[in-house]
């Protein structure tokens, strides 16, 4: 009996995965968050509170969140592979991009045809992600033009109060 | 005198010498093969990602309880510190440093941290000679205070300039460059307090030969934005710190000269003639000498007789 449902289910599923009525649309702008608070490294900074709404109204999706909304990747890179891409179940940054560097567990036989071979780890693509555009249209770019320093930090950093 | 010397006892020792000399002369050097350990780490260094933070200085401090520096680490104004074009460079306090280099034609500034660049045959090593050098199997070059005895020729050995030696303390002089941060993270597998810190990701720390592979893909999958080379992949024998560069890499304060042996096969030949020079030498100038002065020595000795002879 169990069999038979789990074979009806992957009917079913394969079934509408083959079926032509399937389209992938792009996540709705609208039902992105307003606002993200970024905080998982808060050993030197403070928590920043990220205008998510201020930078979907002047930037795609695909600015920032390369193909996972749905929408068709701005970056050749990716375009490769996902030309045609299917919105992802999880669209964070922390959903792809690891705490730690994956430089370290990289293993010499893994793919070298994959992209991602060269993924940053969270707080490089932040960083990366924030800094580059930043850099390229004139937004804030100094480290305390976004954070703020914990006690921690100004003792890391050597502050004299 | 019992045995003379003369001059054709001298032609031939003379001869005999040159052909021992030529015939002892160590072998023109070839590259030697370098014993590089399989799964060693390093750190591949994108100065295209560096934004000159000064997070890895304020890591690298903390990590090596470093004293207290006279500006905080979020002060810009030491990358203008440098005078006639000199930058900062690594000393007894600060075990890394960032530099900042205004390139012409680009429109932004680059950055470029300078640190031990952890040699696979290093220069310090191979010139010390009671051994206080130790390469590890994970890749660091670390230092054993206890042994060194202060000659400071590591200092001069070394291509990059990275040894320091502490010279304001009386009672306990050392060495002073960065280990890898061997003792606290590298051993353990963890990455050095700077990588960790780098916000951007322009340090990636691996094993040597993978991070040698994110380097060429780099390159590849943004053409034109890399110089084609990896600088420090054959650089003095090739180096545990690797480098990746949108312009000439003598542009932001590298040395390109370096060649690609290590730095010990250009000093080889010289060293292995020393021993000969030192044996080989003193005879035969001491017989240059005895053969110069033969003249003035036979009429010596003919005066000295002739008085005897009168008395």
């Amino acid at each position: 009996m169990k069999r038979i449902v789990r074979t009806a289910m992957m009917f079913l599923l394969t079934l509408w995965l083959v079926s032509p009525a399937r389209a992938f649309t792009a996540m709705d702008v609208d039902d992105a968050p307003e606002s993200v608070t970024i905080d998982y490294l808060q050993e030197l900074y403070e928590k920043v509170e990220f205008d998510h709404t201020m930078h979907t109204d002047m930037f795609g999706c695909n600015a920032c969140h390369h193909h996972t909304t749905g929408d068709s990747p701005a970056n050749d890179s990716c375009l490769r592979c996902h030309a045609d891409p299917e919105p992802a179940d999880d669209v964070s940054c922390s959903g792809c991009h690891e705490e730690k560097q994956s430089g370290a567990t990289l293993s010499s036989d893994s793919n070298s045809n994959v992209y991602h071979i060269d993924k940053p780890s969270l707080k490089g693509a932040l960083h990366l992600q924030c800094v580059g555009c930043h850099q390229s249209e004139s937004g804030p770019t100094g480290c305390l033009d976004c954070h703020s320093f914990t006690p921690a930090g100004k003792k890391r950093f050597k502050i004299r109060e | 005198m019992s045995k003379k010397i003369t001059r054709r006892s001298l032609l031939k020792s003379g001869v005999a010498g040159s052909i021992a000399a030529l015939l002892l002369r160590s072998k023109p050097s070839k590259a030697h093969q370098i014993k590089t350990y399989q799964n060693s780490m390093g750190v591949l260094v994108d100065l295209t990602r560096c934004v000159g933070c000064r997070s890895c200085e304020a890591a690298c401090n903390a990590e090596q309880n470093m004293p207290v520096p006279a500006k905080p680490f979020t002060d810009q104004s030491v990358f203008d510190e440098g005078v006639h074009g000199h930058k900062r460079r690594t000393d007894e306090n600060s075990l890394t440093v960032v530099n900042r280099y205004d390139v012409p034609g680009l429109d932004h500034p680059l950055f470029r941290k300078v640190q031990c660049n952890h040699c696979q045959e290093p220069a310090c090593l191979t010139s010390c000679f009671v051994a206080a050098y130790t390469k590890t199997p994970e890749g660091a070059v670390i230092y054993n205070k206890d042994v060194c005895v202060g000659c400071r020729t590591c200092m001069i050995a070394c291509p990059f300039y990275i040894p320091t030696f502490r010279y304001s303390s009386a009672f306990d002089p050392s060495i002073v460059k960065c280990i890898f941060c061997y003792d606290t993270r590298l051993k353990h597998g963890r990455p050095p307090a700077c990588v960790e810190a780098c916000p951007q990701e322009a340090l990636t720390f691996g094993k040597r030969k993978d991070i040698i592979k994110i380097g060429r893909r780099r390159i590849e999958e943004n053409k034109g934005q890399y110089e084609d080379h990896i600088y420090g992949e054959y650089e003095a024998g090739g180096t545990s710190w690797l480098y990746l560069s949108s312009v000439p890499f003598e542009k932001v304060g590298f040395d390109t000269s370096i060649s690609h042996v290590p730095i010990i096969d250009h000093v080889k030949n010289f060293l292995g003639i020393v021993p000969m020079v030192l044996t080989i030498w003193p005879a035969l100038f001491t017989g240059f000498h005895l053969l110069a002065t033969r003249k003035e020595r036979r009429a010596k000795d003919k005066s000295t007789n002739g008085q005897e002879v009168g008395k």
